[in-house]
């Protein structure tokens, strides 16, 4: 598990950074075009929030990953050791619920929208809403690994990254 | 009965050290669960639909767009840059580096929209070197943490991007706003750094040599021009708010890439990974949190709540001290964010109600949760300041008191006096 896991995670990061950076990159060609070029785009918008719709999962899954998630542990750090595992435990089971329920309404609206096509850009609606499962099914990974390898404490106090 | 399940389960939730962002999708999920009023494949789709329709808003795009601006910022040479700007500013006075301190937040604050960075970037360099100054470490912890808070005040700020687009007003006006408070916050601050530097006697900065004067404004100019861009941009109706805060992005990489010449690609992919990391923290909690208020907003809740205040009071300014109370306490144990989202659509038609203008209540929230960000017990600017000074959370809380009495000043000023807030915004016609 702790392997899938961290092979998931490698493949998240390329993908993130190829959709943030596109999202940066088309609507600064928004702005480009309606100023410099005078022919503003239709369909930049849409393909930006698309795209923070991946990004929000991919990086979702990669702070999931890191524990970075922000978490109240004023009362968890209290209790003793032995109930603070046994805790996170329970905290690890409830989040892997909560992924499941959007990972299988993920699969459910995919399913529903796979014919319709989106306003601007005419690609398959699907598309973004696949967003939703497949993030969903890279949390799961971790958490499960998580769950059954805790190696690192959980929860965090929300220090940020670097 | 739907109310009880909730407030019990967001407890337990939290309590449990469950994620926020998770405590706000589980609560509903569970609640409707347990209530039956839906059938379970019906509540997933529900759940998954909300968070898409949450996350999926062109406004919100300048929430990453605003958070690797700073990081761009904190990676390359500029926060370097822009202390030794500080330093030429304030740096001679007495306890030049503390009044640096705050200076360079407030730098920092027109660029980036978070508090944390802010914290991190201003504090790992600083801190240190207030040390072997030999100011109190403390101190030093106290004045970086607190701070640090300007940021999401003064324009641009995410948490304001936020409340716009639950609110639905204006961003340029909540930006406009924020510009007084943030400065008064700003002004607070440096008088009680002056205060006790004079009073514990802490060391003068050296004045700089006059020939290094222009190049120091020179280098540190190509970074104060970003701020400009931005608000100008916005204000003047040439970008919307994401579109300037994607330019200020190119901006500032072009900048760190051939002119300063400090990044490299693999630095810049590393910013991408950690922007998308810490935006994600920002975005999953709007998702998850959209079938949460949807709950609220069925259960009837806001309007139960104006009901149980007007039975108490009805002077507009007493609501606001209770709701500010109320904001403080929140804000020390959750998260800015979460908070901003959960109680937008509960007290904002309550305080309509009572002749309060949005924009001003905008303000005053977000200052308001902000300083808990500062607060003990669980004030995460003031976590992070102690790790990097190496001291515990007792002895910055003593030395931070009179820094948080400063910054309720500002908020009492701020809720009681609405112009302050408000001047700026209606001097450009919003």
């Amino acid at each position: 598990m702790r392997l899938v896991s961290d092979i998931l995670d490698n493949i998240s990061r390329y993908l993130l950074v190829f959709t943030l950076s596109t999202m940066a990159v088309v609507v600064f060609t928004q702005v480009l075009f309606r100023y410099l070029l005078n022919f503003p785009l239709f369909w930049t918008e849409e393909l930006g929030r698309y795209l923070l719709v991946w990004s929000s999962l991919l990086g979702g899954a990669i702070a999931l990953k890191r524990h970075e998630h922000i978490a109240v542990t004023f009362l968890t750090d209290r209790v003793p050791k032995k109930f603070r595992a046994v805790i996170g435990k329970c905290a690890m089971l409830l989040i892997i619920f909560q992924i499941a329920i959007l990972t299988v309404g993920g699969v459910e609206l995919v399913y529903l929208t796979k014919l319709q096509t989106s306003p601007a850009l005419r690609i398959p609606m699907a598309l973004p809403y696949l967003a939703l499962p497949v993030g969903g099914c890279i949390m799961l990974v971790h958490a499960l690994a998580h769950l059954f390898d805790p190696g690192q404490p959980g929860g965090n106090d929300g220090n940020t990254p670097d | 009965m739907v109310i009880t399940i909730m407030v019990i389960s967001f407890a337990v939730f939290l309590l449990m050290g469950v994620p926020i962002a998770f405590v706000l999708g589980l609560v509903p999920a569970t609640t409707l669960l347990i209530t039956g009023t839906i059938d379970p494949l019906h509540i997933t789709q529900l759940a998954a639909q909300k968070m898409f329709t949450g996350i999926d808003s062109a406004i919100l795009m300048a929430v990453p767009f605003f958070i690797m601006a700073g990081n761009l910022m904190a990676a390359g040479g500029m926060t370097r840059r822009l202390l030794k700007f500080c330093n030429l500013l304030v740096g001679w006075l007495r306890g030049g580096l503390a009044y640096i301190n705050v200076a360079i937040s407030m730098i920092f604050a027109g660029i980036t929209g978070a508090a944390v960075a802010d914290t991190s970037a201003v504090g790992s360099i600083l801190i240190p070197a207030m040390k072997e100054e030999g100011y109190d470490v403390d101190f030093a912890a106290a004045v970086t943490a607190t701070s640090s808070t300007i940021g999401p005040i003064i324009p641009p700020s995410i948490p304001f991007i936020i409340y716009g687009s639950l609110s639905e007003t204006s961003i340029a006006a909540l930006f406009l706003a924020g510009m007084v408070p943030g400065l008064l916050l700003g002004i607070a601050m440096m008088g009680v750094v002056g205060y006790f530097s004079r009073k514990r006697n802490y060391p003068k900065g050296k004045m700089l040599a006059l020939k290094e004067v222009p190049g120091v404004v020179v280098e540190a100019g190509l970074v104060l021009i970003l701020p400009l861009i931005i608000l100008g941009g916005i204000l003047t109706g040439v970008f919307t708010p994401t579109e300037s805060a994607c330019v200020a992005c190119f901006y500032a990489l072009l900048i760190s890439l051939f002119v300063y010449k400090d990044i490299t690609l693999k630095k810049l992919q590393r910013i991408i990974i950690s922007t998308g990391a810490t935006s994600s923290l920002v975005m999953l909690v709007v998702g998850m949190a959209s079938l949460f208020s949807w709950l609220l907003a069925i259960e009837e809740v806001p309007q139960l709540i104006t009901h149980l205040i007007m039975g108490f009071t009805e002077n507009k300014f007493l609501i606001l001290i209770l709701i500010n109370i109320l904001l403080l306490v929140i804000g020390t144990f959750m998260e800015t964010t979460a908070s901003l989202i959960i109680l937008t659509p509960v007290l904002l038609p309550i305080v309509t109600k009572f002749g309060v203008d949005p924009i001003h209540f905008g303000v005053m929230m977000v200052l308001n949760l902000v300083i808990g960000l500062t607060t003990p017990p669980v004030g995460v600017c003031l976590f992070i300041a102690c790790s990097i000074a190496e001291t515990t959370l007792e002895r910055v809380t003593r030395a931070i008191v009179p820094f948080l009495a400063a910054s309720f000043a500002v908020l009492v000023i701020c809720t009681y006096w609405e112009w302050i807030i408000l001047a700026l915004p209606r001097l450009f016609n919003f």
